[in-house]
């Protein structure tokens, strides 16, 4: 991967990152997850590759369509780091390529949600959903700049990936771990701090006794401020962990739930 | 109460969305109130889409399909919930109400469709593997394409059901909210973003990190802190942290190498 490769021009690394972009998770099933739009989208790299031998291109495609699953933007720099691969020619240059392919998912993934899928979108979200809340389009207007700024970096990096191969990432893999961690810990951070400023539980119990009203929300309150935020997302978080238990199911227990709390005057 | 132009539109919205999700992805962040915005626009009332796109949002803020886990289609649920808000005349917090009630059940299916969706996928991708095997190119792409039509088809459908034959027990139903239901509703709406944060949590190095989760809290609870200081203090604390963990790695390796410090 030294050598510069010259096999595909810059016009046939766009054509291959326009036709990923636009089928990157299509085909999408629990036994090969993204392999489908990913062989779609390498054919004609392929193609002007290894010329017709359509019978060798065939053979190749078993691999490829093997199981495959990865953040689709670190995707495109994972596609041109194996088409890098396989313009040596070389006779196993296929398994290497899918070596690496399966190698890379993992980790590459990993940080991919951390910085792509949590923390970006979680603090722009925030920022967003509250302008638009106050009639402001402004926030979104900032989400979608920073969303599109990071997609057009990853477009970017493949062209270099083809050229220099992913070197520069794998010889960094310890630092690689390093990145998601300080990540996660800035997720969690985050989302620290949207428990006591996005979620919105107010306690709405209170008794009389002689003339004094005590609110059971504000003795809470002085305790911990934010207490039902904390209370309430303490319950989810342990009911997740609960066997059988999903997302969508979740959904509706605090749906009938906060109606349940909500009509007794439990909460407010 | 539809017009068939915005049944169609709408219908057709959801299921680009539901491809751009997954796919392009160039409208990745805060991508429901994107929604908000669009659906008002073809319901012609842009002010309460942006207004009922922005709870929406933050209702969905940490959940995200990771590794191909199937979460809550915030997505359609703000679809839905903006398109009868509208129809029926409603702003403000009754508008957001009426969005909570429908959006947010929709949003619930929209995990069970997903996961049919993917099913569904099994099929196409053998048929797309055999045409590969007979070096049948062009059916090869057809059938890795034509896995979208029933995709998208199931993620639209909702929408395109509740805009039709559902619209009148829908908006029946809705005039019809007694007045503890709406309280109920509007606690929904305060708690339904904890169940993003702890969905989240559930991906977070918890057991190892998880006591930053106090930090944070802290600074917003306590100093009051909007979220983007947090999160620039926090990118502070993490890059030294990083720097920290990388000498660290360094002077392991020295330390193996038998103290040959070459990179110095």
């Amino acid at each position: 991967m030294s050598e510069k490769n010259s096999v595909l021009t810059k016009k046939d690394l766009t054509r291959t990152l326009t036709r990923y972009v636009l089928g990157r998770q299509v085909c999408f099933n629990y036994e090969t997850m993204q392999s489908g739009g990913w062989v779609w989208a390498m054919h004609p790299a392929m193609k002007k590759i290894y010329g017709d031998d359509d019978k060798l291109l065939s053979e190749k495609y078993k691999s490829y369509f093997k199981f495959f699953n990865t953040h689709p933007w670190f995707g495109n720099l994972i596609m041109m780091a194996c088409l890098a691969v396989e313009s040596t020619r070389d006779e196993h240059a296929t398994e290497t390529a899918v070596d690496i392919r399966t190698g890379l998912m993992g980790p590459l993934a990993g940080l991919g949600d951390a910085i792509i899928w949590i923390l970006l979108p979680t603090v722009m979200g925030a920022i967003a959903g509250y302008q638009a809340m106050q009639g402001s389009i402004f926030g979104w207007v900032l989400a979608e700049a920073v969303g599109v700024a990071m997609w057009l970096v990853f477009w970017r990096l493949a062209y270099t990936v083809y050229d220099q191969g992913l070197s520069f990432i794998t010889s960094k893999s310890s630092s690689l771990k390093n990145l998601t961690d300080v990540c996660s810990i800035l997720g969690l951070m985050v989302v620290g701090a949207m428990v006591a400023s996005t979620v919105h539980v107010n306690i709405s119990l209170s008794w009389t006794v002689g003339e004094l009203t005590q609110s059971l929300g504000d003795l809470l309150n002085m305790i911990l401020p934010a207490f039902g935020n904390v209370l309430f997302t303490a319950l989810i978080y342990w009911g997740l962990g609960i066997k059988k238990m999903s997302s969508g199911k979740m959904v509706w227990i605090v749906l009938v739930v906060s109606i349940l709390l909500g009509a007794f005057g439990i909460c407010s | 109460m539809f017009t068939p132009l915005q049944i169609i539109l709408m219908t057709l919205l959801v299921a680009f969305l539901t491809w751009q999700k997954y796919n392009l992805q160039i409208i990745a962040y805060a991508a429901v109130v994107f929604v908000g915005l669009a659906s008002g626009l073809i319901m012609g009332d842009v002010k309460t889409g942006l207004l009922i796109g922005g709870e929406m949002c933050l209702m969905s803020l940490g959940i995200g399909g990771y590794g191909g886990s199937s979460v809550p289609d915030y997505n359609m649920g703000a679809a839905a919930g903006t398109v009868f808000a509208i129809a029926m005349g409603q702003t403000g917090n009754t508008a957001l109400a009426t969005a909570v009630a429908i959006g947010v059940p929709v949003a619930a299916l929209g995990v069970q469709m997903d996961v049919i969706g993917k099913m569904t996928g099994s099929f196409f991708i053998h048929k797309a593997m055999a045409c590969s095997d007979k070096q049948d190119w062009k059916g090869m792409g057809r059938w890795v394409w034509l896995s979208q039509v029933p995709f998208t088809l199931l993620c639209a459908l909702p929408i395109l059901l509740l805009m039709t034959v559902g619209s009148t027990y829908v908006e029946s139903m809705v005039n019809n909210f007694p007045v503890w239901l709406s309280a109920g509703l509007t606690v929904a709406s305060g708690m339904l973003p904890a169940l993003g944060f702890a969905i989240l949590l559930k991906y977070l190095p918890m057991k190892k990190y998880g006591y930053f989760l106090l930090f944070g809290f802290v600074l917003a609870a306590y100093l009051n802190l909007s979220i983007l200081a947090v999160a620039l203090l926090g990118t502070v604390f993490c890059v030294f942290i990083f720097q920290l963990k990388e000498e660290n790695a360094k002077l392991a390796l020295a330390a193996t190498a038998g103290g040959d410090n070459e990179d110095e």
